[in-house]
């Protein structure tokens, strides 16, 4: 079984994010970029599944600049065989990456496509759900735990009331959560052997795609701050300014 | 920051960061506390790939060229010195002469376990009266039928105590000496005559210093190592990279210390400023910063010089001098600029401030470093009239 696996390259998780000054978006000229951190979760299932024995080939896919190359190098690090890069310097939404994906699908034919639930950049979580629908493939999303059964896959998910059971038949799509494992660390030996594995350069066109957003970001701006607390003389004034200033009581 | 080496190394650097933070850095705070070295380490260090990296990948190595090595030196030496001596006893001097120079029968004997973190080598070269001038050591190994018995005493071996074997540098030729007369010996722990007869506590309070003694103790031929009086060439062939090595593990060090530094002084009130605002602590911080880039830039440049199989000359004792000395002053800084904070043991700052003393002494001196490079001086000199 050939398994998908598309990483998204985003700002690092530790970096402070800064609005632009123009309120287009947020900073990232000079910003650390890393692997989104549950497309890492993503990658090393991946790699467990084959090491298993239950997969025999994972992809590793990124779209975007061309720096998002070194995503992928970091899942071939992690154990990934080769990759795929959807080049383009547009601003891919969620619908255009589930159609990108449905197009790279036809041509590999994956039984397993697992995606991060969410990317911690616009947080969505709309990709696999929107891919599954566009395949018509059954989906397993907030997977805390992930098995192979024969022609199916048992998919454990993190629901509001506990953990849910699902049934999968293959070819399927999964979302990673957070408990799903410990991504492992890419060795310096696997570094290096990385960077001879093939990563193949395609544009959207090749995938008769036309990726224009179709929703318009107006403005980001930073969270209101935080306004400096007061000093009261007494409980008297304290309840005073709480029932006539603040109003919550 | 940093002085950019390729997009590879800046890849090998981000994994190596985290894993040092993630990983590495919670051991270094509990071996504060305890004075031991956890006994995961190893095969935490084993199954990520770290032990034995330099070593061909058809002896069980990982196949990391020098470059790599150094920066993965220079990363753990962010956490504790500690890290940087595991990497070093599996890759470092003991295992580097014995997959150049050991036969398959030693090298299948020693190997293996080194690579997987099951045994452990240490070298002894120094002597009482044999330190930066190691040719006058006295340790004599005399030919007897079908082996060699050897007489003396080796001390401050570094995890001399603790190591399965020993690498052993001894005077088979008295008239020739480091021409021809000293041969290396792979000596076995519990080989009889051979007994560790002291541990020295050092200013680095994990790191111990060891005491060797041999009294008629006898090995057989096949404990040879390479040729029979082709040991001093044996200890000095990796003077270059182990010196780049200690170069490496200083610029780790020093730039922790900068980071607790900055650190500090962002959160650190007085008089109701930040130390950040005050002139006195700046100039003490961007004095750090230049130095440690100037090592940087310094230390990289050789090594890529050094990949690509050029002569640096002396310049490997220009990097040793130079970051040794450099990280002193950091570190020295880094305390005044943490006060009280610098001098307690339960903050990392104490800590690097003693641990980085050794670099200005192990591994040859700061003196023989500038004697070394003063005689390629000349030596250029000659040539040049």
């Amino acid at each position: 079984m050939k398994i998908l696996v598309p990483v998204k390259r985003v700002v690092d998780y530790n970096v402070k994010v800064r609005v632009k000054a123009d309120g287009t978006g947020v900073e990232t000229a000079g910003v650390k970029m890393s692997m989104n951190p549950f497309d890492e979760i993503a990658v090393e299932e991946a790699v467990r599944l084959k090491e298993k024995g239950a997969a025999t080939e994972i992809v590793a896919i990124s779209m975007g600049v061309a720096a998002c190359a070194e995503t992928i190098r970091t899942a071939l690090a992690m154990g990934a065989d080769r990759g795929i890069l959807v080049e383009t310097n547009v601003e891919l939404q969620p619908l255009a990456v589930a159609k990108l994906l449905k197009a790279i699908a036809a041509k590999e034919e994956p039984g397993l496509i697992i995606l991060g639930k969410q990317a911690i950049d616009d947080d969505m979580s709309a990709t696999g759900q929107m891919l599954a629908a566009l395949l018509g493939w059954a989906q397993g999303t907030f997977a805390s735990k992930v098995t192979v059964d024969g022609a199916n896959l048992i998919v454990t998910r993190e629901v509001d009331g506990g953990l849910e059971t699902v049934q999968l038949t293959l070819p399927a799509i999964v979302t990673t959560d957070l408990r799903l494992n410990e991504p492992r660390y890419a060795s310096l030996p696997n570094i290096m052997k990385a960077r001879k594995k093939p990563i193949e350069t395609i544009k959207p066109e090749d995938l008769g795609v036309d990726p224009t957003p179709r929703l318009t970001t107006l403005k980001v701006a930073e969270p209101p701050k935080r306004l400096a607390g007061v000093k009261v003389k007494s409980v008297a004034e304290l309840v005073d300014k709480l029932r006539n200033e603040a109003k919550v009581i | 920051m940093d002085v950019e080496l390729s997009p590879e190394l800046t890849e090998m650097r981000a994994a190596l960061r985290k894993f040092v933070t993630r990983e590495l850095e919670p051991l270094a705070r509990r071996m504060d506390e305890t004075n031991t070295v956890p006994p995961e380490l190893v095969p935490l260090l084993r199954d990520n790939g770290y032990l034995g990296m330099r070593l061909d990948p058809e002896l069980g190595g990982g196949g990391i060229g020098l470059v790599p090595y150094c920066l993965t030196i220079e990363e753990f030496a962010r956490a504790h010195r500690y890290f940087t001596l595991a990497l070093d006893y599996s890759s470092g001097l003991t295992p580097a002469a014995l997959a150049k120079h050991g036969t398959p029968a030693q090298q299948a004997a020693y190997l293996p376990g080194l690579v997987n973190g099951t045994i452990q080598a240490s070298f002894a070269l120094t002597e009482p009266d044999a330190g930066s001038d190691s040719a006058a050591m006295r340790t004599r190994a005399e030919k007897i039928d079908g082996g060699w018995k050897i007489n003396g005493r080796k001390h401050y071996i570094s995890g001399g105590g603790d190591a399965d074997f020993i690498l052993l540098l001894a005077v088979t030729d008295p008239e020739k000496r480091a021409r021809g007369g000293i041969t290396a010996f792979l000596v076995d722990r519990g080989t009889p005559g051979f007994t560790v007869t002291r541990e020295e506590e050092t200013i680095s309070s994990i790191i111990k210093l060891a005491e060797l003694t041999f009294e008629d103790c006898i090995v057989p031929d096949t404990a040879v190592l390479g040729r029979v009086g082709g040991g001093f060439a044996v200890a000095m062939e990796t003077l270059t990279s182990g010196r780049l090595g200690v170069s490496c593990a200083c610029i780790g060090a020093a730039d922790r210390l900068l980071e607790m530094s900055v650190d500090h002084a962002r959160t650190r009130t007085t008089f109701g400023e930040k130390l950040s605002e005050r002139q006195a602590i700046q100039w003490m911080l961007a004095d750090s910063a230049i130095e440690l880039r100037a090592a940087r830039a310094l230390v990289y440049d050789t090594l890529r010089q050094v990949e690509a199989g050029n002569d640096v000359g002396s310049a490997a004792s220009m990097c040793k001098v130079y970051c040794s000395e450099m990280v002193g002053r950091v570190a020295d800084r880094a305390v005044q600029i943490h006060g009280g904070m610098g001098l307690v043991r339960s903050y990392p700052v104490e800590r690097f401030y003693r641990d980085i003393r050794h670099y200005r002494v192990g591994e040859g001196t700061s003196e023989i470093q500038r004697m070394l490079i003063a005689r390629a001086l000349f030596r250029e000199a000659e040539t040049r009239a």
